[in-house]
Formats: C-alpha cells, structure tokens, sequence
C-alpha cells in the first residue's frame, strides 16, 4: 500500500462537490419508484409512504438546488475529486468491492470455509500481504474460528461446500 | 411504582453468574477502545451471529460489557499516543497526551480508568433508580405522540450529530424511505421491492447495518497502512506501572467532579443522536469553566482526563433508555442491542416496563457488575492490551470484510442478505463521502416499520385527519420540540462562541 498521506484533501481548491448529489439523487430515485408503483394501492398502504417520501423529495431538491447555486457561485465544482479517480485506494476499494461479491455468489458451491479462505488470501494478498505461510495460517485460523464457533457450535445454516463435506466425511460432525 | 429492591438483589447475583460472558467482553471491549478507527458497533456486528444464537441474558451481558469498557478503553491511545481510540476518547487527548508527555502516563491511564469505572457505577445506579418513574411513560405516549417521538428523534440525530442540518434530514428521511419497503400491513401488497421475493417481509436490519457501518468503514480503513504510526508505538513501550497508586490517589481527591460530569453524560446520552463525543467536550468545557485553576487545562491537568472520561461513561447508561422507554434508539449502540433485543422476541417500548421489568433491570445489573468488575481487572489489562494497535489494516480490512458478510447471514439465513449488506455498504461509503449521518439513515431504517404502524394507527383513528397528529397537548409539545430543533444549528451557526456550538464543533473535528 501506498505510504501518502489521505487522498482527497486539497485545502486551497475549491470543494468537489458532485458527491454531494450521489445521496439526495438515489433517496429520490427510490421516493419516485416507491410513489409511482404504489398509486393504484389503497390509502392505507401508500400512508407512510407519502408522509415519509414527499418531504424527502422537497428535502433532497432544496438541498441539490442549494448545491448547484454553490457550484454556480464558484464555492464548489461539479467535480467528484478523489471518489471515483484511477488512484491505487479505489481500485483496491472495487476489487476487494467485487471479490466480496464473488464470495458471496459462489457461496453455494465453495461452501462457507473454503469461500472465506479463498477470498481472506485473495484480499490479504491484493493489500500487499505476499508471504504465503502468513496469508494461510490468518486465512486458515479465521476459517477455523468461523467454522467451529458458526458452523459447528452454533448450527448456524451458512452453506456447506466441499471442506464441510470432507470434515463431515472424516469425522462424522457437522452434518 | 418503587424500586424492587429484591428483585435488583436476584438480578444482581445473575449477572455476577454471567462472568463467563461479561470478562470475553471486557477484553473485547478494551481492545476494541484502543484500536483507532474500530468501534463498539463494528465489534458488536460482526459478534452479531453470536449474540443472535445465545441466550438473551447472556447475549445482552456480552454487548454492554464490550460497549461500556470501549469507552474507557479509547482513553489508552488518547492518553499514550494522542490519538482517541474512540470518539468519546477526543476530549480525553487535551490533557491525557500533555500528561504523558509530563512523564506522567501511568496517572493520567489511572485516571482515566477510575473516573470510566466510577462515572459508569454512578450513572447505571442513577438511572436504576429513575426507571420506575420512566415506566410511567407507558401511559402517556400512544401512537399520535409515537409519531411526534419519532420525527423528534430523528430531527435532533440532524441537528446535533450531522454537521449540516439538510444532510443529516434526508439521511433519516431516505431511511425511513428504506424502512417503508415490503409488504404493506394492512392488506399485504408489495412495495418498491424491485421484484425481489426476499424485501417482502422489508429491508432486513441486520444487513443494512452491517453494510452501512461496518463494510463502508472498512473502505475507508484501507487508507491508512497501519492504525498507529511505528514511532507512536516507541512511546507506548516505555509506559510503566510504578505511579499506579499516584494516579489513584489523584482520583480519589476529584471524586464530586467525577459524579457530576458523569451525569451530564447520563443526560446527553438519553438524547438521541448526541452520544459519547459531545458529553466529553461538555464536561471538559464545564470542568474548566468551573475550576479555580482553568489555566492548567490543556497543560496536563488531571480533571482535564477525569471529566471526558467519566462523561463518556456515563453516556452508556444513558443510551439503553430510549430503547426501553420509547423503542427508539439514541444512537447505533442502541439500534444494535434494540435489534437483538426484538430478535429474541421483546417488544421494547413504554409498556416494556410493566410487561418486563425483570429484562429491563437485569440490563442495568450487568452494566453495574460490568463496572465493578472493570475496578478489580481494568488495571493489570490495560498496559498489555494496548499492543494490539500494531495489528496492520491490509489484515484488518480483508477480515472486516468477510466475517461481516457472514454476519449478514445470521438474521434469515438468506445468501440474498450478504448481497443486500454490500450494496448498503457501497451506500454507506458514499454517505460517509458526503458526510451524510449514516446513524440516522440507519435509525431510520429501523424507525421505518415502526413509524408506519404507529402512524397508521393514528390516521385509522383520525379517520384519515392529519390533525389528529395535534390532538394531545404531549404531542403538541414534541412538534414544538422538532420545531426547535430544526432551528438549533441556525442559532449555533449564530453563536458560534456558544458551549454547545464550540464542543459539537470540536467533536466533528476530533
């Protein structure tokens, strides 16, 4: 990882502030799509809905007009600074972003200890963690821990893959 | 209604019986305090599918053993490294780091300890005391006041904990936006659940939780290589036990000042949104203000430890009653224990006290033998725990990570919502980007299903009349009080001198 300082803080420039719409825009994206696909519903079920999503919209459209006069009065720029730059901090954010994802769609068939493992050693080792014995035994440990304390102790239903398969093979537990 | 003193007696002896859990939690706890960046929340929600699967006594000890001992341990770093393990821990650095500088670390992390520890006792037997008077609530709020509490808490979590009003507003509104997705209650219809069978029953808590705190701070977390900087550590080892007793006896010679910045703790921790931060500035603004010797503050004066420290203390009794009064939390440490809570079956609210009051009082007995606890064990633990800041984030962030995923799992057992707490955490990064209050959209969340009830409620018996929501001069008096509180950051922006604009100031910069 890279040893300067925190990205984003440019104290002499003008405030990106395109962020600042990413909130209010999906707040009322969902406002809209919660009014419009409840409109033939009775008044009971679109209740709350109205009272909660009509002072947002007024909310989030005060608060983007507000913005853009900022923007308009050269306080801020419609830039998102830092957010979604090509810098080494946001693309280990998306890949440690998609390798969670990854995990969690392949959960099914790796099961939940070698799904975990895989993606412990994948995230350690992409964050500059590149001793092979380090990365297996913190992966290995924490699988052991999840799996006894989640899987063993507690039953809890976290999907069953080949290493639960094996254990239950070789010891009779955990089936 | 009197204190039942027997049944405090019974419950007493329970939690003392819950050792097995209260000290793995303390432990827990302490470790969690020192590490910078690492919060109770965080801990308790990836401990989540634990405390889910153990008894609720148990469960319920665990947490507030972690949650009150995270106070005192943010002191650790704040003191030896001038860096707060915790926000409550900011105030803490003022005095803590020029003691330790002073060469006198060993007092100021006595200090520290005793006034956590004897600021925690005070305020849990304070509001021991108080909660047969907030049972008494049960037959005062109905669901019209309900609707007032909950816009009221809401407001005031925009008005205190958000930096801009406008921002901390539409963070609550977009959550209870979220919380109102699902089925309707009346006639079953879906909602605005994108066509997923598994957003029926609503947005599940648990994963919207997890996303919008834990995995959104472990994105941010890989920003810094490690937690603490190589030459802060060098200072750390050079810390010894030979003024133990000296810290002690300084202690000891504050005592009335540790019993009343504690309670300003109890009360800033009933209001929703305040929290452990503002407390700390307070009591340190009110300790100085106060002292014959104001001029010593900022030098390495103790009470400039005592006071913060105490105060954030205090904050931990004071969080749990809006949880049990009105079944709304005042912060993310409550939500948390309010979600376990209603896991396990218990309907929190103002009748929890005459339904309940066993649960109720057994909480506040588990904080009380958490506390005496922490004054027999604190001590000898401190000086070795604070190793664990070493511990660099390219192992912390893939861990984080992962095991809150698992996490997600543990409420409904759907792969669905490990998926759904990843989406809340790309949500919740650019909440934090933005500086939008992710504890109330999160409050909001949770706020969302109960708000429609007890607004549905009020519309069926006003016959759809708005007004009804002014019907009652309690309701009134709350809407006066949202009103007010929408106003509190124009009258801080005013009076930028103000107590309470300079300490919430300085704990959005800490």
């Amino acid at each position: 990882m890279a040893d300067n300082p925190r990205e984003g803080e440019r104290p002499d420039e003008p405030e990106p502030l395109a962020v600042d719409f990413i909130i209010p825009l999906l707040a009322c994206g969902l406002a809209i799509y919660y009014l419009a696909t409840t409109t033939d519903l009775v008044w009971e079920a679109r209740a709350a809905g109205v009272a909660v999503g009509v002072p947002l919209l007024l909310l989030c459209t005060f608060h983007m007009a507000r913005t853009t006069y900022r923007i308009a009065q050269g306080r801020g720029t419609f830039s998102a600074g830092d957010i979604f730059a090509n810098t080494l901090f946001n693309r280990q954010r998306l890949v440690l972003g998609l390798l969670i994802a990854l995990f969690v769609a392949a959960l099914p068939w790796t099961g939940t200890t070698l799904g975990l493992f895989l993606c412990l050693v994948a995230g350690m080792w992409m964050l500059g963690v590149d001793r092979i014995t380090t990365l297996v035994a913190v992966a290995g440990t924490t699988c052991a821990v999840v799996y006894v304390l989640l899987m063993y102790l507690v039953s809890s239903r976290l999907p069953h893959g080949p290493i639960e398969w094996l254990i239950t093979w070789a010891f009779g537990i955990g089936a | 209604m009197d204190v039942p003193v027997s049944l405090l007696a019974d419950l007493f002896g329970r939690s003392l019986a819950l050792w097995w859990v209260i000290l793995p939690g303390m432990i827990l706890g302490t470790i969690v305090g020192i590490l910078p960046g690492f919060s109770a929340q965080n801990t308790l929600i990836i401990l989540l599918p634990l405390t889910l699967y153990i008894n609720i006594e148990a469960g319920m000890a665990f947490m507030i053993a972690l949650y009150c001992t995270t106070q005192l341990g943010g002191g650790i770093p704040a003191i030896l490294f001038n860096m707060p393990g915790e926000g409550g821990a900011a105030a803490t650095v003022l005095d803590g780091y020029p003691m330790t500088k002073k060469g006198q670390a060993q007092q100021a992390l006595v200090c520290c300890f005793a006034a956590s520890a004897f600021g925690g006792l005070v305020t849990t037997i304070i509001t021991v005391l108080m909660l047969p008077a907030l049972g008494q609530l049960g037959l005062y709020f109905r669901s019209v006041e309900m609707v007032a509490v909950m816009v009221f808490g809401l407001t005031l979590i925009a008005a205190i904990a958000a930096q801009d009003l406008f921002k901390g507003l539409i963070a609550g509104f977009f959550g209870l936006m979220i919380g109102a997705i699902g089925i309707d209650p009346v006639f079953g219809t879906p909602r605005a659940t994108f066509g997923f069978l598994e957003l029926y029953d609503g947005v599940p808590l648990i994963p919207a939780l997890i996303g919008l705190f834990a995995i959104s701070e472990a994105f941010v977390m890989l920003e810094s290589e490690t937690i603490v900087r190589s030459e802060d550590l060098q200072a750390a080892k050079s810390a010894k036990w030979a003024d133990t007793l000296e810290g002690l006896y300084i202690n000891a010679r504050y005592w009335w000042q540790t019993i009343w910045t504690s309670l300003i703790g109890l009360i800033i921790g009933i209001l929703p949104g305040a929290g452990a931060t503002v407390s700390a500035f307070l009591a340190y603004h009110y300790s100085k203000m106060l002292s014959k010797t104001p001029e010593l503050y900022g030098t390495g004066h103790p009470p400039g430890v005592i006071a913060p420290e105490s105060a954030n203390n205090g904050v931990t009794s004071g969080t749990l009653v809006p949880v049990f009064a009105l079944g709304i939390p005042g912060g993310t440490t409550g939500a948390i224990m309010m979600l376990v809570l209603t896991y396990h079956g218990v309907v929190l609210g103002p009748r929890l006290f005459i339904e309940r009051p066993d649960l109720v009082y057994s909480v506040y007995m588990q904080m009380l033998v958490c506390y005496i606890f922490m004054i027999l064990l604190i001590l000898p633990m401190a000086r070795y725990l604070s190793r664990v800041v070493w511990i660099p984030t390219k192992f912390l962030v893939p861990l984080i990570l992962s095991l809150v995923t698992i996490a997600a799992f543990s409420e409904r057992e759907y792969i669905f919502d490990m998926g759904l707490a990843l989406f809340f955490g790309v949500v919740g990064y650019f909440a934090r980007k933005g500086k939008y209050e992710i504890s109330a959209m999160l409050i909001g969340v949770i706020m969302g299903p109960l708000f429609e009830t007890y607004f549905l409620r009020s519309m069926r018996i006003g016959q759809g009349d708005l007004t009804i929501l002014f019907s009652s001069w309690l309701a009134i008096s709350i809407w006066i009080m949202v009103v007010a509180a929408l106003f509190l950051p124009f009258l801080r922006q005013r009076k930028k001198t103000g107590v309470l604009a300079q300490t919430v100031q300085a704990g959005h910069e800490s």
